[in-house]
């Protein structure tokens, strides 16, 4: 059985249509890309296995669990772990702050009244941040640091819910290139290690077939070729497709040009 | 990379970035006067941010931006459009609450003097025929393809000199994109130039004299529309997956 | 059945006063649509308005006592209101536009206090009549009814306007960059439009608009000094209900208000201020975003909130400054006199007040402009169960954080599925039925007068223990409240404050802890109000106002609302000002809200922080001595 199963996902907002019949699953510590031009579709289906989007058609399935109509908030104590696009960290907060949150929220302590929060988990925290190799900047604020280190400790947070599936939208995203390789590295070998099954959108094709198991390409909504690296890079449609679809002909650039004349 | 001489549009060294989350890492590029010049990459290389920082959108830092003979660098956005620099945004940003015709008099401004026609409503309504019979309906009533034109008139509206383009052809029928095509070139025939961005090499082909390749937040390759059209290790390399 | 013709006549009434509403909310509207600024000087131009028909049409008069001379003055009075915007705009907003949204509304008020006091000075405390209209002084017969020609003129005047607008929205270039900029301000400036000139054009519209409203007031409502209040929140809710920034939008909302409070008055005589705001607290619930309004475009961009950032252990300089303070206060009664032990009181309960509404926004990031609600909850109740049901002190005291809890745990309730602006807005329709209720509910609450009688138990009486009990229990609470900043619960607060997304996706009801948040909040607050109102020995509407709940933002605002300790400063400072300034001076709400306004434009992290970024700027120049910082 696969780790999370998606299942003829479909929405449309006011008739225009983001997501048609989307199926694939992730496995336990395999990596799965989900590739394809800007308004394919990426985020929509992205959010309907977060969460925060409620798909019209379809289901999602989490390890056995039907978790289609699951608030956010409940998918994270199912073990979905979340990095976003534009990083989602505690700004105000120290490094070491941010995952001892995810921490006193996984142990149901966020209505302590007493106890000062700064001393809970504080151990276990380092320890998730020292896997991310955050572990020196634990007590820097994270508005401080710089982006790739961000992501990084966003990959903390999610860590510390112990996840079976990771969501990762965009994770390299605003890095300098050297960090997007670092970053992708972690990732992967956190995922193998600990087996949990990544599930990620991404534009840098570098980070996608250097560690994708599987790609999914999604066009218009729909999923338009899926497999390994190899046979995906190697499939006419897609290739045409990130080229832009079908060809201008030379026809009407000299129609325009004449009638551009006065 | 080729010098800045004739250019009307100089981007030189700048970085841009969204709070932390650094997009622009030196980026340098020209546009000469009456030049179509595509900007290509991925979605997420850095196109439209670059669009946006030589627009004074986005924060950006470097050596120099230079539009007609000025450092733009830090203007404010409507000075460098009155500087004569015309912006067309990606998500096209209509004022949806407008009719068509109001969109095209928020963009209404005059010419630098250049001696040109000076374009008028009616002007554009003879290049973007659908636009003349909406005229009086409310822009959130069209079709993409339809705001896509109507964001491009507008901006025309503001008589500039060069025009940043961005990804005029994203998420358009077939047959649009080719009226989309036919628009750019009609600019370049009207002597102005366009720096757009794109991915899509054919729309890009079919309009520019020129390209610049931008990956990861730098400008990996320039060179003719040629070039990159008979180089397939390139377009692997930046553009295809 | 009643009579038809009556309630003919009562449909003309609230005609009648929804024309006047529009006029003025359509002006709060357009520049809350392209300033994004909520601008409570409104209130102010609209008293101005008043004010310059009541000085302007009597001299006009001396030319010719006729219906065009009235209107003549009346344009001239609503076009001097138009260039003091312009001057507001120039002098004043054009500085504040990058501020945080806290601020500017704090600096405009700023300006409603010091136009109130320029006001007194040139007009003087009496209410000013203004001339009847000539030609339309007469009453109409209606169904057999007689109705005042003026008020159909006034009928009339709303949809003239309506039109007016509509012409100049749609047939001006400068109406249509109005709408343009409404809807997104960036693009407009990026297609070479100067915003700067169309803030300032804009600015004078409205202000146009909010003094025509009130020069049009003045046959039938007398110009007096409280006028610009009392409008400020009725013009709130028509902005809000309509949708902030919709001028149709401001036109249904005022119709539906006008008639509201026409009906409701033969219906509930009591409430009908309360029907008013529990409209809008029905309309915000089901469509957050007003009847014709629409969701403020995000832009999902991670900034840095305004509010408490990182939470510091105390240096040994704070240690020792706590230290001294706290005994200072516990020896005060011997070493100061009576007068200053009395102030001492009063700053301790608001600094209760004041530190329990930071917490919730500068923790909680939840901008609350109606917390004296609960402030005067806890004051009414405790005030309430001593005189009418003879209730002693001990008792009515440990109630008031239970009445104002419940209270806010109520209103918290819709309060907290909102958010940004029109949260701030619930919160303040919400006092404003508390207010109402205080007001209008004559036979429990004593009305505008208020209850009298409202002592300590005998051992309690003398003002040294009572200074003890209020030093005690203020500091107890506040000490509790600071703890749960540092506890899990704070924190969580702060996350959610911080990025909701991220809360969310750790597994936190953000809802869930916000409610409990504000109910928490409350009850502090209600425990400050009953401590004040044994305090004053009486309770009266004052504590639910605008006004008190404004005071209560200033203190934490001049304190600092990014330091955890910076309200309880700010309360010392500010009510000690205002004591202090307040017999000396006619002018202290002059020079109040000019202290406001300066300490916004050169003080925008209050005093804690200015003192904390000084700390900051020095020891930063040390670091640089040593070297500079590696990675930049």
């Amino acid at each position: 059985m696969s780790l999370l199963s998606v299942e003829q996902l479909g929405k449309s907002f006011g008739g225009v249509v983001a997501a048609r019949g989307v199926t694939f699953a992730v496995d336990a510590g395999k990596l799965l890309a989900v590739i394809g031009p800007n308004g394919a579709g990426k985020s929509t289906i992205f959010n309907m296995v977060g969460g925060q989007l409620a798909p019209d058609t379809g289901r999602v399935v989490l390890a056995g669990e039907d978790i289609t109509a699951t608030p956010p908030r409940h998918r994270w104590r199912l073990g979905v772990g979340r990095t976003f696009q534009i990083a989602q960290t505690f700004v105000s907060m120290t490094v070491a702050e941010n995952v001892q949150m995810a921490l006193i929220s996984l142990n149901r302590r966020t209505r302590a009244w007493w106890p000062a929060a700064g001393a809970l988990y504080r151990d276990e925290a380092v320890a998730l941040l020292e896997r991310v190799g955050m572990a020196d900047n634990a007590d820097r604020p994270c508005s401080e640091l710089a982006y790739g280190d961000v992501k990084r400790v966003e990959l903390a947070i999610a860590l510390a819910g112990t996840p079976k599936l990771l969501l990762m939208d965009e994770p390299t995203a605003g890095m300098a290139p050297k960090e997007r390789a670092q970053l992708m590295e972690l990732t992967a070998g956190i995922a193998r290690e600990r087996t949990i099954g990544v599930l990620f959108t991404e534009h840098d094709m570098d980070a996608v077939f250097g560690h994708a198991d599987d790609i999914i390409v999604l066009v218009r909504g729909e999923i338009i070729a899926a497999g390994r690296p190899a046979e995906v890079r190697n499939n006419a449609r897609v290739r045409q497709v990130y080229l832009g679809g079908t060809e201008i002909g030379a026809r009407p650039s000299s129609q325009a040009a004449e009638a551009a004349q006065p | 990379m080729s010098t800045g001489a004739g250019a009307i549009l100089e981007i030189d060294h700048v970085d841009a970035a969204y709070g932390q989350a650094q997009i622009l890492f030196g980026v340098s590029l020209n546009l000469k006067r009456g030049e179509t010049v595509a900007l290509m990459g991925r979605n997420g290389a850095g196109k439209s941010t670059t669009l946006k920082a030589v627009m004074g959108l986005v924060p950006a830092r470097g050596r120099a931006v230079r539009f007609a003979g000025h450092d733009i660098l830090g203007l404010a956005p409507y000075r460098i459009a009155r500087l004569g620099l015309g912006y067309v945004p990606e998500d096209r940003r209509i004022f949806t609450d407008l009719t068509v015709y109001e969109n095209l008099e928020v963009g209404a401004k005059a010419a630098i003097g250049n001696g040109r026609a000076a374009w008028t409503p009616d002007r554009l309504f003879s290049i973007f025929p659908n636009l003349a019979e909406m005229r009086g309906r409310r822009a959130s009533q069209m079709s993409g393809g339809e705001q896509q034109m109507l964001t491009i008139a507008r901006t025309l509206m503001g008589n500039p000199e060069a025009v940043l383009l961005d990804e005029p052809s994203e998420g358009l029928a077939p047959v649009i994109v080719e009226q989309m095509a036919e628009a750019v070139q009609r600019m370049k025939a009207e002597g102005i130039a366009v720096l757009l961005s794109e991915q899509n090499l054919y729309f890009a082909a079919a309009v520019a004299d020129r390209s610049y390749i931008i990956e990861k937040g730098a400008i990996r390759h320039e060179g003719s529309m040629a070039e990159i059209q008979a180089n397939a290790a390139l377009r692997e390399a930046y553009l295809s997956v | 059945m009643p009579d038809l013709s009556f309630l003919l006549l009562q449909t003309l009434n609230g005609l009648a006063s929804a024309s006047s509403l529009f006029i003025i909310a359509a002006g709060l509207t357009i520049v809350f649509g392209v300033t994004r600024i909520v601008n409570f000087a409104h209130g102010s131009f609209y008293m101005l308005g008043a004010y310059f028909a009541v000085t302007l049409i009597p001299r006009l008069f001396d030319i010719d006592r006729s219906f065009p001379i009235f209107f003549a003055g009346v344009l001239l009075a609503a076009l001097g209101v138009g260039l003091i915007g312009v001057l507001m705009e120039l002098v004043l907003l054009r500085r504040i536009y990058r501020v945080p949204e806290l601020f500017q509304l704090l600096a405009t008020f700023g300006v409603v206090l010091a136009v109130e006091d320029l006001v007194l000075k040139i007009w003087g405390p009496l209410d000013i009549l203004g001339p009847r209209a000539p030609g339309l002084r007469h009453a109409v017969e209606i169904l057999g009814h007689r109705f005042p020609a003026y008020e159909l003129f006034m009928i009339a005047m709303g949809p003239l306007v309506l039109g007016l607008l509509w012409l100049l929205m749609h047939k001006t270039r400068f109406g249509v960059l109005v709408r343009a900029a409404t809807q997104d301000r960036e693009m407009v400036g990026a297609l070479g439009v100067n915003q700067a000139l169309l803030f300032t054009g804009t600015l004078f519209l409205g202000a146009f608009l909010a003094g025509l409203g009130g020069a049009l007031q003045t046959p039938k409502l007398a110009a007096n000094p409280h006028m610009d209040i009392s409008i400020i929140a009725e013009a709130f809710v028509v902005t809000v209900v309509g949708g902030m920034g919709s001028v149709p939008g401001a036109f249904l909302a005022a119709l539906i208000i006008g008639q509201l409070q026409a009906f409701g008055i033969l219906i509930f005589p009591k409430i009908t201020l309360v029907l008013v705001f529990l409209l809008m607290a029905l309309v915000l619930v089901l469509r957050p975003w007003g009847l014709l309004g629409r969701p403020e475009a995000g832009h999902g961009r991670v900034v840095l909130p305004e509010g408490i950032l990182g939470l510091k252990p105390f240096g040994p300089a704070e240690r020792i400054l706590t230290g001294g303070l706290a005994l200072i206060l516990v020896l005060l009664p011997w070493v100061g006199d009576s007068y200053l032990t009395k102030v001492v009181i009063e700053v301790l309960c608001f600094a209760l007040a004041a530190f329990s509404l930071n917490f919730l926004i500068g923790n909680g990031g939840l901008v609350s402009f109606g917390h004296a609600a609960y402030f005067g909850l806890g004051a009414y109740g405790a005030g309430l169960l001593v005189t009418r049901l003879g209730v002693p002190m001990e008792p009515a005291l440990l109630a008031t954080p239970v009445i104002a809890g419940l209270g806010a745990a109520l209103f918290g309730f819709f309060v907290v599925r909102l958010s940004g602006i029109y949260l701030a807005m619930l919160t303040l329709a919400f006092a404003q039925i508390t207010y109402a209720v205080a007001f209008q509910w004559v036979e429990v609450t004593g009305g505008d007068n208020g209850v009298v009688g409202v002592w300590p138990s005998r051992w309690a009486a003398s003002r040294e223990v009572y200074y003890y009990i209020v030093l005690l229990v203020s500091a107890a609470a506040i000490l509790v409240l600071r703890r749960s900043i540092y506890a899990p619960f704070g924190y969580t607060l702060r996350g959610a404050r911080d990025s909701v997304v991220r809360a969310d996706a750790i597994g936190i009801d953000v809802r869930t802890h916000r409610w409990v948040a504000f109910t928490v909040a409350g009850a502090a607050a209600g425990l400050a109000g009953g401590l004040f109102a044994f305090a004053k020995g009486s309770i009266d509407p004052t504590l639910i106002s605008i006004p008190m709940s404004i005071d209560f933002l200033v203190m934490i605002l001049v304190g600092g609302i990014q330091t955890v300790l910076g309200p309880l400063i700010g309360a010392a400072f500010f009510h000690s000002i205002k004591d202090f300034f307040m017999p000396l001076t006619f002018y202290w709400r002059l020079l109040l809200g000019l202290a406001i306004i300066a300490i916004v434009l050169v003080f925008p992290r209050g005093i804690v922080g200015g003192f904390e970024s000084v700390k900051a700027r020095v020891s930063r120049a040390g670091a640089r001595q040593g070297g500079e910082r590696a990675g930049a």
